[in-house]
């Protein structure tokens, strides 16, 4: 908010009108964690949305839902360690044994890369 | 939530929980259901393509998928359900596990329990290899599933950590995916797999085998650019691009732990009796999650004899 609030005093400064403030659409990041009911454990969206129901990363829980949503998202992660962060996919203890290759191929099919 | 019963309700669809199946089904029992996470039945051999399976069980060489594909028909010809992208995710009793899958939340209540979720290779991670994080570090395991399931792009130079037999599959996985191996690494003298196995993969494959050498670092940014090695000589730095972390197994035990039964802290095994029995009466461990790493057909003869043993 610092940056912005120099940013906008460098751009008034230089002369710019800025016109109307207005609200910016909100973003919402999938809660990590156990904060919240996660997605494998919660009957009534996986009967909604099966794919909740399908876990890719067996260590973390990840589900196929949550891979497919957080990659069509407004800032879709572009490779897979943005992916591990923002799912956790792949940062169990097996680190990929299992689901590696899988991740790998949701990833790339839905334009990122390794 | 949908609540279920069955006679016996096995976990894993390996050689090992495939084998029991069809085993319990000659014996006798009638609803026996196998439960497995991944989306095809078959456990490890289903991505491993190069031959070495089915000697001691089937009494013949085969593929791994051919191996797999050949109990799965017989698990469903003799009335066994097989239920894939379903996970065992807990305990809700003594005998009853919840599972998960695309088509929700369940509880099943079994009379008999037989856990059969295998072993995995340790990583990277596990094994604290000092250096950066970048791509193209596999296991052998995550390595096949790339290369033979999902055909994706791995490199061209490769090191591979460790000289057991299953090293010598990662060999063979990374030629099919025209991926040299440079170096295989192992900090023995000697590599700990049957002679003829190594003589034939070095011949055709033409690999350094590097002894008495261990790892010290990983190198690259964004991509593996090499590894630092301690060489009787010295150090030493080879280049590649990838890098294969083989063999140190260890059981995929989450599901036996989560039931709070009692564990070998040597193996990380289930502790079980000569029946094959853990601490919790009519809960059962076989396969590689009990003292790994046992080859698919020794898996597959102890999934068959546990039911002649004592049912
Ligand atoms: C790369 C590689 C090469 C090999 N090459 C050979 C060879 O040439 N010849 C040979 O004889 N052996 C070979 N082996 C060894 C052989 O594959 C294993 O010994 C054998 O597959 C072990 O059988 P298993 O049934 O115990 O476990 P696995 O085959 O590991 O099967 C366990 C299954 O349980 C499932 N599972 C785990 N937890 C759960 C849960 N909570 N809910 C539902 N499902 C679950 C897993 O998804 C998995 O499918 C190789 C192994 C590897 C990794």
């Amino acid at each position: 908010m610092a940056i912005a609030e120099h940013v906008r005093e460098l751009l008034t400064s230089s002369g710019l009108e800025l016109g109307q403030q207005s609200d910016l659409p909100a973003i919402h990041l999938p809660a990590l964690g156990e904060s919240g009911i996660r997605p494998y454990l919660n009957d009534a969206l996986i009967s909604d949305t099966p794919s909740y129901g399908e876990i890719v990363c067996h260590c973390e829980r990840v589900t196929r839902g949550e891979i497919d949503a957080a990659m069509i998202s407004p800032i879709p992660p572009r490779d897979q360690a943005a992916l591990a962060r923002r799912t956790r996919a792949t940062l169990g203890r097996c680190q990929g044994f299992y689901c590696h290759a899988e991740v790998r191929a949701l990833l790339e099919n839905a334009g990122g890369a390794l | 939530m949908k609540v279920s019963g069955v006679d016996l309700l096995i976990v894993g669809s390996g050689p090992a929980g495939l084998a029991a199946a069809i085993a319990a089904k000659q014996s006798g029992l009638s609803r026996v259901r196998v439960i497995e996470r991944e989306r095809e039945a078959g456990g490890v051999p289903r991505h491993s393509f190069h031959t070495g399976y089915g000697v001691r069980d089937l009494h013949r060489v085969m593929n791994g998928p051919r191996y797999a594909a050949r109990y799965i028909s017989q698990t469903i010809n003799s009335g066994v359900q097989i239920s894939t992208s379903t996970t065992a995710i807990d305990w809700a009793d003594e005998r009853t596990l919840a599972l998960t899958s695309p088509s929700g939340l369940e509880e099943v209540t079994a009379g008999r329990i037989i856990l059969a979720t295998g072993a995995r290779e340790r990583g990277r991670n596990a094994r604290v290899v000092a250096g950066t994080r970048p791509a193209g570090i596999y296991t052998t395991g995550s390595l096949q599933q790339s290369v033979y399931l999902h055909h994706q792009e791995i490199g061209s130079r490769a090191v591979i950590i460790g000289a057991e037999h299953v090293s010598f599959s990662a060999v063979m996985t990374l030629a099919h995916a025209n991926v040299d191996t440079v170096a295989m690494l192992t900090s023995e003298a000697h590599h700990q797999s049957y002679f003829p196995l190594h003589w034939a993969t070095a011949l055709r494959y033409r690999y350094a085998l590097r002894t008495n050498t261990s790892l010290l670092e990983i190198l690259g940014r964004d991509r593996v650019s090499g590894v630092r090695v301690l060489t009787p000589k010295g150090e030493e730095v080879i280049e590649c691009d990838t890098v294969v972390f083989t063999a140190d197994w260890i059981p995929d035990h989450e599901l036996a732990r989560k039931g709070g039964l009692q564990m070998n802290d040597v193996t990380k095994s289930p502790i079980v009796n000569h029946h094959h029995e853990t601490s919790r009466s009519g809960v059962y461990a076989i396969g590689n999650l009990l003292l790994p790493i046992k080859s698919a057909d020794q898996c597959a003869l102890e999934g068959s004899s546990l039911l002649s043993k004592n049912w």
